[in-house]
């Protein structure tokens, strides 16, 4: 991949893979360091970058790498501000704003619920569901990124969703 | 609760909705280009990077920005080291991208001031105020621009109010250097000083004609507005052009406009100073004659000299 090209492909790609370091990591600080990590690797390893395949996938791929090998120099931290700054942006973001009062709490409480959820799931059904979900790739994909079978993935995201519905239905 | 809900759900709690901020990508950027591990391929000597800020007026990525030169660097290339400390120093760095037919035009930024570049002309010194602006354009298709600029390419900065078939770059003591790099063709233009009109819209135009054309852009003549012509099959694209609002002087603008004037009317002033001479020394306009000789210079003799 040229250069010209992966910066064509950071710019397309900066929300899924920021927005996909946010959920991984939990607070800006570190999402921050992720991406800047993950951008500056994929410029490292541009050569093996495949414009014609799936970049964004090999950029997903990097990330996951990377917060998986370094989660300690991460120091996951349970700050609780920042994880609600990070929930309101998400709020504004998905649902706009509302001049109902009422629905806006019911909205509130249903995201710290399903990202309460997502957080008691072991860590690579959380992957997944990040995946699948924030950075919007296909099972194909984000089977290759993470270098298992389909059946796996498929297996993890089912398994995921059934255990954020009972989660959320207690 | 269905699956179908909690699909929904999960898609509206986890869709990505968080960017990066611009410091996170310039630190990003600083990283890469000191690393060294991207470097542009370059005919000429690509001076050390200066970063390059991002103003966004439109949701431009600051790797848009790192993509081109800067106008800074764009002036070192042309060869105007005077003018690119300008644009370091004074200059405004724009960065808006715009594909239209078949080329991709970005307006990188513009610089005002007085002897502010190593280019000079005797024109200019009727307006020694110039106003510098430098753009990147390129093929749409990815193909390299020509080295012997080939094609055909007219920039200008127009001004609201003013018919912009009179007043552009061609008829504002204007001109150009330009360069191919890496394919762009880098094009840093200048013209009398614009920045007496900030009160009013002024835009950066650029189409694929040789000068101003009237079918790549309308005028109202009521409002005085310019916009593009949408029927227009080849590239047009006007830019707003944002000024110092602060450096808009109405008085100083109609100064320059009657000055333009008697610029492009030449022969009707020498007619109104033979007048005021003839008169002051008790001779009449109709004692002398007035024509031009083979040099092109204009010649006044009395009428009945040899």
């Amino acid at each position: 991949m040229t250069a010209d090209e992966l910066i064509n492909l950071i710019t397309e790609c900066e929300k899924h893979v920021y927005s996909f370091c946010c959920n991984l990591t939990g607070n800006r600080i570190e999402a921050d360091d992720l991406y800047q990590d993950t951008i500056l690797k994929a410029v490292e390893l541009r050569h093996r970058l495949d414009s014609s395949g799936n970049p964004k996938s090999y950029l997903m791929g990097i990330s996951v790498k990377i917060w998986q090998n370094q989660k300690k120099k991460y120091a996951i931290r349970n700050n609780i501000i920042q994880m609600e700054e990070l929930n309101e942006n998400l709020m504004q973001g998905v649902y706009g704003l509302s001049n109902e009062p009422e629905s806006e709490i019911i909205r509130k409480e249903t995201i710290n619920a399903v990202r309460e959820g997502i957080k008691q799931l072991p860590e690579k059904m959380q992957t997944v569901l990040y995946m699948y979900y924030t950075a919007e790739m296909p099972v194909e994909e984000i089977a290759k990124a993470l270098h298992i079978p389909k059946g796996t993935v498929k297996s993890r995201l089912h398994k995921g969703r059934k255990l954020i519905k009972e989660f959320l239905e207690v | 609760m269905e699956y179908h809900d909690i699909d929904k759900i999960l898609k509206a709690t986890l869709s990505p909705s968080e960017c990066p901020s611009e410091e996170l990508n310039q630190k990003i950027l600083n990283q890469i280009k000191e690393s060294g591990k991207i470097k542009m391929k370059s005919k000429k000597i690509l001076m050390a990077a200066s970063i390059a800020l991002c103003v966004l007026l439109l949701p431009t990525s600051i790797y848009a920005a790192y993509k081109y030169l800067s106008p800074k660097e764009a002036a070192v290339e042309v060869g105007d080291n005077l003018l690119s400390e300008a644009f370091e120093k004074d200059g405004k760095e724009v960065i808006q991208t715009v594909t239209d037919g078949e080329y991709k035009v970005t307006y990188l930024g513009h610089v005002s001031g007085k002897s502010i570049s190593e280019r000079v002309a005797s024109s200019w010194e009727l307006h020694p105020e110039r106003t510098y602006v430098a753009v990147a354009i390129e093929k749409a298709d990815g193909t390299d621009m020509s080295e012997n600029f080939e094609e055909s390419l007219f920039v200008t900065p127009l001004i609201q109010g003013l018919k912009p078939w009179q007043y552009n770059i061609a008829s504002m003591n204007g001109g150009y250097v330009a360069d191919v790099i890496d394919g762009v063709h880098y094009r840093i233009i200048e013209c009398d000083n614009v920045e007496v009109f900030a009160d009013r819209n002024l835009y950066l135009a650029v189409s694929d004609t040789i000068f101003y054309s009237t079918e790549a852009f309308n005028y109202d003549e009521t409002t005085g507005l310019i916009t593009v012509n949408e029927d227009y099959k080849g590239t047009n694209v006007l830019f707003p052009m944002e000024l110092d609002p602060a450096k808009a002087d109405s008085k100083k603008a109609q100064e320059y406009l009657e000055q333009l004037e008697k610029e492009w009317n030449p022969t009707e002033e020498i007619d109104n100073r033979e007048e005021n001479t003839a008169e002051n020394e008790g001779i009449s306009a109709d004692d002398v004659d007035v024509s031009t000789d083979d040099g092109g210079d204009i010649v006044i003799r009395m009428k009945g000299d040899n």
